[in-house]
């Protein structure tokens, strides 16, 4: 599909579940969730009061300049560690060893970040000392002025977390930022690849970040209908994908990144290569942004066309990462496409992460690509957690990580406002 | 073989005009949009004047809103950046004469848009009775008691996507679907892409462009406090003056810019209207700092030089150039100095001008705004003036083609987007006669 061949050389990631791709990927394997009491605010009775946080993340240990830290928000510091991890996994970590500054570039899937209810709060509060219960704009805004910090713009401004790591890495080759909600990950994959098929780069970091794990943010999605809540069972058995028990997704923050490059960039400087990307395909359900197509039409038609694209019959992947939420509407979607893409006889081993880390939204599909890298590595797919009463009759990866050989690997991607994509991965790039 | 690309639409909302003949009619009277703020009561706000777009109303435009349904079937007012970006799609689509058309099943949508405004009546509505002096919300209680679906529901239609995801769906589009957010460069960005997409035989069809409406009252505020913002509040019509010597920073704006990027051929053999054709992009990273551009415009002197490579143009084809030209100290500095690096000799000789001295900044929006500037002007053979220019700067020694729009004739326009983040992007678009 690509006019050159594209391999990824290094992976770098930030999760619930672990400070790095290793971590991580021993945590998948080993059926360990992210799930806990929510700590970056007060949450003790709240509905819900669990979430998926990157825990015991210190960003000066993960090398972000102490200066910087103030004007950087938690998904910029995320793909900053997520970046910084994936360059020295590529061998491309010190001065010596980096690519042409100008042949390198970054592409990231950003998320939006909900308005600060620490901040606003402050300046509700002065207002209601100066007025009472009624609202006035010049009052809250004289009282916003004082309360926020001053610099709060540099923290939301979404493509400033391609740009911090960019500046780190002395990446002046094309940038860009996705911002297509759960998908962009995916779509920040898929259009690295094509730039270095291009011509326009040698080297692309790519993947995704998000930190929405906030009061509003949390708000936004519970109120939404879409986020579980259930205070009745252990929260670790609150995401189940597939199963017909799922009762919503656990809102989740993290970074996935992946080191691209042409595959003789990669064998002239002797790297070392976990796969080929082989194709990438995205569609649109081009109906209700806030529902999937009931039969996941966008997804199916991504997954199809990457497939083909890549010249993968259906029937030689032998691993699909599934999106699935944990949000009934889009599990049954995301099974009816599996469903008509696997055409009744094709049997990949069907995963999805989401059981364990949550919904890591924009970066949710990296962090797939991430593991899919490291399952091909080690010739591993992770169980599914929690799915006991599957909503499909699909060839699903329960109880344990299943060990074999993985030639072909898809990776797709589905979520609001209808988007889907796909990626395929071939395990040598002989 | 890469595909030739014709710009078969186009529509945009500014604070200039509404509808591409109303936006070019005021451009090249050398009509400010600027103003004094009429929306909300900007009193408390150190910068108190923004570009607003007056006099527009959705349903004028767009008469079936595409389908956004909550799961208990409640709907919420569509953030002004959304309403922006559905009418322009709505024009453009229509001036191609596609609209209904059933190939944009196969067609892709590239957009770069920013997020919505944050409604803060209704924040503070929510929060108050969780508000303290300290820590400041009491969220155990704000996430106990209580729903509140309007916030989701605006809070999620606020996601830098929606715009592109309501579009599709309101012109069934079920090709590539794509919302890129790079600051000042996303919808140039944008249009880059989506011109890749078509030359790669990717879609024969695509929409792109940008809407955004950093007006909003945390909007002006966060920029005033990075002093971005000129603080001419007295003097609204004469505070966006890019490349004059007593600039002073620039004027938010808002608004959406959408074109149709068409496969050559195929706009051909249906005997479309051809705008002119889009043959060059370049995209190119300061990595220097996250506001300041890089003191000697490194990445913006590569963006102009990567995509005059990409459209195969010598500098001195060079006709026009609409400029990022933000009426900052550094921007428009810098700028004038990319283009000597990348024009060299031929710079002196080419007119530069910037439209933003009219329209103000609309961000997210600018480029696709100004690639339309810029697409008129070759059709007319008329350059939108620079306004409010009135005293060289020894640092902008570049024809702006001050106060008064003029007459030339030319055949290649290039438009510059610069933005926070050290992103820069160029594009090229040449007359469609030229072509042929």
């Amino acid at each position: 599909m690509f006019a050159k061949r594209i391999v990824v050389t290094g992976v770098g990631a930030m999760t619930p579940v672990g400070l790095d791709a290793g971590t991580s990927w021993q945590s998948l394997l080993d059926g360990k969730s992210g799930v806990a009491p929510i700590a970056a605010f007060e949450a003790e009775g709240a509905r819900p009061s669990y979430a998926a946080e990157v825990k015991d993340f210190t960003p000066e240990r993960a090398g972000v300049p102490r200066r910087k830290l103030k004007m950087m928000g938690r998904q910029a510091q995320l793909a900053f560690a997520a970046a910084e991890q994936a360059c020295a996994d590529a061998g491309l970590g010190t001065e010596d060893t980096r690519s042409e500054p100008a042949r390198l570039g970054i592409i990231l899937g950003v998320g939006m970040l909900s308005a600060d209810a620490f901040e606003l709060g402050r300046a509700c509060h002065a207002m209601a000392e100066e007025l009472g219960d009624s609202f006035e704009t010049s009052a809250f805004m004289r009282a916003a002025a004082a309360e926020l910090f001053p610099l709060w713009l540099l923290r939301h401004i979404p493509n400033l977390a391609a740009a911090h790591a960019s500046i780190h890495l002395d990446a002046q080759g094309p940038s860009n930022t996705i911002a297509t909600g759960c998908v962009a990950g995916a779509n920040a994959i898929g259009e690295a690849a094509r730039v270095i098929a291009r011509g326009e780069a040698d080297v692309m970091l790519a993947g995704g970040t998000d930190a929405r794990v906030s009061p509003l943010g949390t708000l936004r999605y519970r109120d939404l209908g879409w986020l579980a809540t259930r205070e009745d069972i252990d929260p670790e058995a609150v995401s189940a994908p597939f199963d017909a028990e799922a009762s919503g997704f656990i809102n989740g923050e993290g970074a996935g990144i992946l080191v691209l490059e042409s595959l003789e960039h990669a064998q002239a400087r002797g790297a070392r290569v976990y796969a080929e990307l082989v194709s990438y395909a995205a569609a649109n359900d081009a109906g209700d942004v806030l529902r999937p197509n009931i039969e996941g039409r966008a997804l199916a038609r991504a997954l199809t066309l990457c497939g083909d694209r890549g010249g993968i019959p259906i029937e030689d992947v032998s691993a699909v990462f599934a999106p699935a939420p944990s949000v009934p509407g889009y599990d049954s979607a995301i099974a009816s496409a599996l469903s008509a893409v696997l055409n009744g006889h094709a049997r990949p081993a069907v995963t999805a992460l989401r059981s364990l880390i949550g919904h890591t939204h924009a970066a949710s599909a990296a962090i797939d690509c991430v593991a899919a890298m490291k399952a091909i590595e080690s010739g591993a797919v992770p169980a599914t957690a929690n799915l006991r009463r599957p909503i499909a009759s699909l060839p699903f990866v329960t109880g344990s990580a299943r060990e074999q050989a993985l030639p072909a690997v898809l990776v797709g991607a589905y979520g609001f406002g209808g988007h889907a994509a796909a990626l395929a991965f071939r395990g040598s790039a002989s | 073989v890469k595909k030739r690309v014709a710009i078969t639409g186009v529509g945009v909302v500014s604070s200039v005009g509404i509808g591409a003949n109303a936006f070019w009619e005021g451009l090249t009277n050398g009509r400010s949009g600027v103003d004094v703020i009429r929306r909300y009561d900007a009193s408390a706000l150190p910068v108190r004047i923004s570009a607003e777009v007056r006099g527009f109303a959705l349903e004028d435009y767009v008469d079936t809103l595409p389908s956004y349904t909550a799961h208990d079937g409640c709907r919420a007012a569509l953030d002004l950046r959304t309403q922006y970006a559905l009418a322009a799609a709505e024009m453009c689509v229509r001036d191609a004469g596609l609209f209904g058309s059933p190939e944009w099943i196969d067609g892709s949508l590239y957009f770069g848009a920013g997020e919505g405004d944050n409604d803060i009546a209704m924040l503070s509505r929510l929060l108050m009775p969780y508000a303290s002096a300290q820590p400041g919300c009491d969220t155990a209680g704000l996430l106990s008691n209580g729903r509140a679906q309007d916030f989701a529901l605006r809070d999620q239609l606020m996601e830098p996507t929606a715009p592109a995801s309501l579009i599709a769906s309101r012109h069934g589009i079920g090709g590539e679907v794509t919302t890129c957010l790079t600051a000042c460069a996303a919808s140039a960005q944008a249009i880059g892409e989506a011109l890749r997409r078509i030359q790669e035989g990717e879609a024969v069809l695509a929409l792109t462009g940008g809407a955004h409406a950093m007006t909003a009252p945390l909007d002006v505020l966060g920029f005033s406090m990075l002093s971005a913002l000129s603080a001419r509040n007295d003097d609204p019509k004469r505070a966006s003056r890019p490349f004059d010597r007593n600039r002073d920073g620039f004027v938010l704006g808002e608004g959406a810019g959408a074109l149709v990027l068409e496969e050559w051929e195929h706009a051909w053999r249906r005997g479309a209207q051809i705008y002119g054709e889009l043959i060059g992009y370049g995209s190119a990273n300061d990595a220097y700092r996250v506001t300041d551009m890089h003191p000697e415009a490194r990445g913006a002197s590569r963006a102009i030089m990567l995509a005059l490579d990409d459209a195969e143009i010598e500098p001195r084809e060079v006709g026009y150039v609409n400029a990022h030209g933000t009426s900052t100290l550094e921007n428009d500095r810098a700028e004038t100095l990319a283009l000597h690096k990348a024009l060299g000799d031929a710079a002196p000789s080419v007119p530069v001008s910037s439209t933003k001295s009219m329209t103000g900044h609309a961000v997210a929006a600018a480029g696709a705004i100004e690639l339309i500037a810029s697409v008129l002007a070759l059709r007319d053979q008329v350059l939108p003036p620079t306004i409010n220019f009135e005293t060289r700067d020894p640092d902008c020694d570049l024809d702006y083609v001050p106060n008064q729009a003029r007459a030339k004739r030319f055949d290649v326009a290039v438009s510059n987007s610069f933005g926070f983040g050290g992103q820069n992007v160029t594009l090229v678009v040449r007359s469609a006669e030229a072509h042929s």
